[in-house]
């Protein structure tokens, strides 16, 4: 599965990295914010989105609310703090389909993942 | 160390957040001026952010803990909760300070310490919007938009649930992500609704039709994909069926009347089911008549057969477009239009955060040995032109071989001096990093001394070796210190002397031939020639008939004796009269120079000059009888041949006339004592200059420009007998020569 993971803090990319390769993904490219993932995105057709939301130059919701205007079927998850989850609402209605937050355990992320696609699968399918 | 991270990630977490809390910190210094700047707040609550995200990941507990509550009371900052002032500014330095004690914690792989439980409170407190830290400022700020809550009374007017002939109820089960969310989804439900119920009414108004549509689509996509994550199926499909017909009324508006009906009593269903939401249910409606009744009255409204009914949950397919005469312009410019607009946009990002990425770090040991190499090589390369020469001279020499022998011997130069420029540049860093540290220190330096100080950095992208970034930053601390303690004025000192309030502090890099040069300039009361004198004859550097003749030159480097000090009480910033003396060793360790110019009441500047790098120097060589000495090139201004009738005798000591100056002339054979038998008549005057002063001296041959390296005399022997002389080097012959260290030479010719 190709995953496109958004995250201005190279830290942070390389934590998700594990975390996905402990899950056995292992496709996966880089963006370190929303300007870079939209210049990245619609070459690598990712099967799935994980976006930060605070980031320089372009923060998360802004690049989700970008993507979205043109490719409405992309499943993103969007990877929150505590505090940011009073905006998750915010999110979703912009287009994210599920949210996860930091920090996660390989379980929780796994189990998010599993969902976002089950249930963006089924909406495709239907 | 937490398990399944490797000691790369914390290394990358400890470069990475260190960096962010460099920047933070300069961030908020511009802050406190700019308070109420968004970008700015959003830029430092940012970087906090983020180096609370990883470290929540390496389970840094406490790191987390001070982190968070800086960042939730920068929060309220950032949502006009609060304005960030002095006191809560004190509060989130406390917080970048533990942090970076944390860092350096975690670097010596030792326990975080635990933050201080007061700090902590008090940055939650304002993140919860309770604390009055500054009451005065935020007295007359109110929050920019109220919050949905606040709006929700008035839109919850629910339409009677008449129209709910058939509802079947079931209690909403949502997993835990999902369910921490329904506060939020009910209080966003409520704006929602009422922002859907506006654009029915302004729809309903026939006005402006296409806006109003469009913002009704909008709204019901965005409620679709909401009520969907949180499992409401068929609200979903309503709120959805919605936004398509809505969507469809931008380009078709003759079908709005047929359309409206439907819209409302879905808005209806839709209303009850948020309702239903807000009890914690899940309200099924009788829906697909009126959804099928829309589908005919958006798709059909000029068909003549009316669509069959559609059963729902088959996916609403697209009907062919007929395109509507003004549908087609606005149709086809959106999708093409934004994408392009965003491509180069987007380009030139990913080219900036390519350079960022493409650094890596090296250990500082290799680059030395690197450098050392280099050293080497420029000896051999030096030895080795040497030796090209000498072939080439003698008679018996190949000549086909002898010129490929140069040729190599030229490239061989031109790689050596390539590379070395190379070597020397991975070795360079700003000077941005080390005077990025300062605008803090004045700014504690000012609210411990209650003056009013403004620092102004110039010229931080000069790129000096790493070496004189570590040496140069203690000096500069005594130095800005010093300004900031005895040169600055009280604000009401300065008023009295007619200056603005605000003393201004400057801190200037520049490149300067092969050096650079810093200089700390202030505008406050200047060094006072009579308070120096006088403690210099106190202590017994000078007697009291002496101090009339000296320079201004002179007196000020009484202030660089060890243990000299005007200052009348001794703070706890400066005074101890260490300082100076410290600085200039640190900077002749550098092989720099200290230079000082004071005018009283006016302001002092005080300018150090460091070669770029300590290790290679570009230099003339010169012949002084039989010896050969080396000229720094830099302090190089021109050679001369003078005439006899240019050289004159003033007060015992030789000059020379260089058109419309008078230069002191040294003669290299008696600096160096050079026995007499052994002299022979310098015919050559090399004009040197440091610091805006000028000497000539008188050498017997020119040789040639060679790039010398460095090689420190002994400690001992260099200081037992204080010469002109600033190190040895190994010539491209093999021999051994002194490197004159001009600056001392200008000092004794000053002296004499």
């Amino acid at each position: 599965m190709r995953i496109l993971l958004v995250d201005d803090s190279k830290t942070m990319r390389n934590i998700q990295k594990a975390v996905l390769a402990q899950l056995g993904h292992t496709e996966i490219l880089e963006a370190c914010d929303g300007q870079d993932a939209l210049s990245k995105a619609p070459a690598f057709r990712a099967d799935l989105m994980l976006v930060d939301w605070n980031m320089p130059n372009m923060d998360g919701l802004t690049f989700v609310k970008a993507w979205r205007s043109n490719n409405k079927t992309t499943p993103i998850i969007m990877v929150t703090t505590e505090a940011e989850k009073s905006r998750v609402i915010e999110a979703i209605k912009a287009g994210v389909n599920n949210y996860v937050v930091k920090p996660f355990t390989p379980d929780l992320l796994s189990q998010r993942i599993q969902e976002t696609l089950a249930k963006c699968g089924q909406s495709a399918a239907a | 160390m937490p398990a399944g991270f490797d000691q790369e990630i914390v290394q990358d977490f400890l470069t990475e957040s260190g960096e962010l809390l460099g920047l933070l910190e300069g961030d908020l210094l511009v802050l406190e001026s700019t308070p109420r700047d968004p970008e700015l707040l959003n830029k430092v609550f940012r970087a906090l952010h983020t180096i609370k995200g990883s470290a929540s990941f390496l389970q840094l507990t406490n790191l987390v803990t001070i982190a968070h509550a800086a960042e939730s009371a920068l929060n309220a900052a950032r949502n006009g909760v609060i304005v960030v002032g002095p006191a809560m500014m004190n509060l989130l330095l406390d917080a970048v300070d533990i942090l970076k004690t944390h860092m350096s914690q975690l670097a010596a792989a030792e326990e975080l310490s635990v933050p201080r439980a007061d700090l902590v409170a008090q940055l939650a407190e304002i993140g919860e919007g309770k604390s009055n830290i500054n009451a005065a400022h935020t007295a007359a700020h109110v929050p920019a938009t109220p919050t949905p809550a606040a709006q929700a009374p008035q839109q919850t007017k629910p339409t009677t649930p008449t129209s709910t002939n058939s509802t079947s109820v079931r209690k909403l089960e949502l997993g835990p992500g999902k369910a921490d969310l329904l506060d939020y989804l009910v209080a966003d439900l409520d704006e929602t609704m009422g922002k859907v119920q506006a654009s029915l009414d302004a729809l309903a108004g026939a006005k402006d039709v296409t806006t109003s549509a469009q913002s009704l689509s909008d709204t019901c996509e965005q409620l679709g994909r909401c009520v969907d994550f949180f499992e409401h199926s068929q609200m979903g499909q309503i709120a959805q069926a919605m936004a398509k017909a809505a969507g469809k009324l931008t380009t078709r508006q003759d079908a709005l009347q047929s359309v409206m009906p439907h819209l409302r009593s879905l808005c209806e269903l839709v209303n009850v089911q948020a309702l239903g939401i807000k009890a914690g249910e899940v309200r099924e409606v009788t829906a697909d008549e009126v959804l099928d009744q829309l589908e005919v009255a958006s798709t059909g409204a000029s068909a003549v057969t009316p669509a069959p009914s559609a059963p729902l949950g088959e996916p609403p397919h697209e009907p062919v477009h007929e395109p509507h005469p003004l549908a087609q312009p606005a149709d086809e410019a959106q999708p093409q239009v934004a994408p392009d607009a965003k491509t180069p946009d987007a380009k030139a990002e990913k080219h900036d955060t390519k350079t960022v990425e493409n650094t890596i770090r090296v250990e500082i040991g290799r680059l030395e040995s690197l450098m050392n190499l280099v050293g080497e090589l420029v000896l051999q390369k030096n030895r080795i032109g040497a030796l090209t020469r000498r072939a080439a001279s003698t008679t018996i020499a190949d000549v086909e071989l002898t010129e490929a022998f140069t040729a190599a011997a030229g490239t061989l130069d031109r790689v050596t001096s390539d590379i070395q420029l190379a070597v020397m540049r991975t070795r360079m860093q700003p000077l941005e990093k080390l005077f990025g540290r300062y605008p803090r220190l004045i700014r504690d330096l000012a609210s411990k001394t209650g003056k009013k100080i403004q620092l102004i950095i110039e010229g931080g992208d000069t790129e000096v070796d790493k070496s004189v970034i570590e040496e140069l930053g203690d000096p500069l601390i005594h130095l800005l210190r010093n300004s900031c303690d005895h040169g600055l004025e009280l604000p009401e000192d300065r008023v009295k002397s007619g200056k603005p309030e605000t003393g201004i502090l400057t801190l200037r890099a520049s490149h300067e031939g092969s050096h650079v040069r810093v200089m700390v300039i202030d505008d406050g009361r200047g060094l006072s020639r009579e308070r120096i004198c006088k403690k210099a004859v106190e202590r017994g550097l000078v007697t009291q008939e002496q101090v009339a003749a000296l320079s201004d030159r002179e007196v000020w480097s009484f202030i660089f004796e060890a243990g000299f000090s005007t200052a009348e009480k001794v703070s706890d910033l400066s005074g101890r009269g260490v300082g100076m003396d410290v600085v200039r060793t640190n900077i002749q360790k550098l092989k720099g120079s200290i230079d000082l110019s004071s005018e009283f009441g006016k302001g002092t500047t005080i300018s150090i000059t460091i070669p770029l790098t300590v290790a290679i120097l570009p230099a003339m060589m010169v012949g002084v009888g039989s010896e050969i000495y080396a000229l720094p090139l830099g302090s190089i201004l021109e050679i001369v041949r003078p005439q006899p009738e240019q050289v004159n005798s003033i007060g015992g000591h030789s000059v020379m006339r260089l058109r419309d100056s008078v230069l002191p002339l040294v003669d290299a054979a008696d600096l160096f004592d050079q026995p007499a038998d052994k002299r022979v008549d310098s015919l050559f005057v090399v004009v040197l200059q440091q610091h805006e002063k000028r000497v000539g001296l008188k050498v017997t041959r020119l040789i040639g420009q060679q790039e010398v390296v460095i090689k420190a005399l002994d400690e001992a022997g260099a200081s037992s007998t204080p010469r002109a002389v600033s190190g040895a080097t190994v010539r491209d012959d093999g021999g051994v020569s002194l490197i004159v260290d001009v600056d001392r030479l200008i000092t004794m010719a000053e002296g004499r």
